[in-house]
């Protein structure tokens, strides 16, 4: 069975048990739906996702549990009997201890593990640096297609990187928002939100970069002489100091469909070395 | 002897979370994680409800008449018995619309003291 449909399966199964924490009739009536709901949420979540994604899924339904299970037993009134608030309290000490274990688990996971790629590929004679006020996209981002069918790879997200030159150097990516944190790791949002699916002039600002310009969500930032809006203020470490969709970037350097970079995601780290063979193999 | 139902004015101010499950069913019919899905994508996240306090609040909403079990599968795709649709029900949608004429109300107060114009809300001076 694959790890995922197992990861899933046990899930259910586990939930399915803790779901006995609930009222009789409560548990009777809606059981069913929740657990179909939990796995519906696991499939639309977990697919492609990682472990540390699996254990944020449950830190949150551990904390749901915590806040319903009571609140469904004070409906019923059988908080008073004493047997049921001394088993109640035991449970929630226990759900409290294993919610904190699994919270303090993932962002140590996502302090060590997020924002890392297994293969990052560019041209042989491509610059190291990005270019510095102009966009340097020398590969084909429809290239990624290619890269997929290599055995052994599992995801690739095209990357268009730029230095921008305004008080100081500043590293700005434009990205497929999904593919890039699917395969690099989730933004944390500070504040705003991500990109919008219509708008191709909003773009995603680390904290340390807003806060050395001032920048809040809303405002307006020029960036190569075209004007963008700050949609979204994201943690720093995910890459860049500047995000931005890019088609965007694409089009304003004209070069569409261009790519500075490839980030590549392995099916397994041990393929890292085989996977990088066929890559240069192929040429 | 047929229960009349409350005023929907008396029902308010509803809770977050409420409204969110009535916003959610206004437009069409949906099972739990249908629900919890749109929820989450229409707060960008903000608003993340669990099974257990989603099918608490369909309980409390389902005895109160707001919202009502739907017997058709909208979705046929995703069709399975363990899933159960919901729908507004006429007296839902009257507690829906008139808990909307409050927030909009309360906007009209907010703009009319131009609240989101005052300095502190613009970007900050670089």
């Amino acid at each position: 069975m694959n790890p995922l449909r197992k990861v899933i399966a046990s899930s259910v199964r586990v939930y399915g048990w803790l779901l006995r924490l609930y009222p009789r009739e409560f548990r009777s009536e809606y059981g069913p739906e929740m657990m179909q709901a939990l796995q519906d949420r696991c499939r639309n979540e977990l697919a492609g996702a990682s472990i540390t994604k699996a254990i944020g899924v449950w830190g949150t339904v551990l904390s749901d549990l915590i806040m319903s299970v009571p609140l469904e037993h004070l409906k019923k009134g059988k908080i008073m009997n004493r047997r049921y608030l001394t088993n109640g309290m035991g449970l929630l000490i226990i759900l409290v201890s294993v919610s904190a274990a699994l919270y303090w688990y993932q962002q140590r996971s996502r302090k060590t593990k997020a924002h890392v790629v297994d293969i990052f590929l560019r041209p042989s004679n491509a610059p190291l640096t990005p270019g510095t006020n102009c966009w340097s996209g020398p590969m084909q981002a429809s290239e990624k297609a290619k890269l997929l069918k290599i055995e052994g790879i599992r995801s690739v997200t095209p990357v268009l990187s730029c230095l921008e030159i305004k008080d100081g150097l500043t590293l700005v990516l434009g990205i497929d928002l999904q593919s890039y944190t699917q395969e690099v790791g989730e933004f944390t949002y500070l504040a705003g939100r991500q990109f919008g699916s219509s708008t191709a002039d909003e773009i995603l600002v680390d904290d340390i970069y807003a806060s050395k310009k001032g920048l809040r969500v809303g405002d307006s930032y020029i960036l190569n002489g075209s004007s963008f809006r700050v949609c979204g203020v994201v943690r720093h470490g995910a890459g860049a100091r500047i995000f931005a969709p890019i088609e965007t970037l694409q089009g304003m350097m004209g070069g569409k469909g261009s790519a500075s970079w490839m980030l590549i995601r392995c099916e397994n780290r041990s393929q890292i070395e085989t996977v990088i063979r066929s890559i240069q193999a192929k040429g | 002897m047929k229960k009349t139902k409350p005023d929907p004015e008396s029902l308010l101010p509803l809770p977050s979370s409420v409204f969110h499950i009535l916003l959610s069913l206004s437009d069409q019919e949906r099972h739990g994680y249908g629900i919890m899905k749109e929820v989450a994508t229409r707060t960008d996240g903000k608003v993340r409800l669990g099974p257990g306090i989603l099918y608490g609040k369909i309980k409390h909403l389902i005895e109160g008449g707001l919202i009502e079990k739907s017997d058709e599968r909208p979705d046929p795709r995703m069709d399975d018995e363990r899933r159960v649709y919901y729908r507004l029900t006429d007296f839902g949608e009257r507690v829906a619309i008139a808990e909307t004429k409050r927030f909009s109300q309360l906007i009209g107060m907010a703009r009319a003291k131009r609240l989101l114009s005052r300095s502190k809300f613009k970007a900050c001076p670089r």
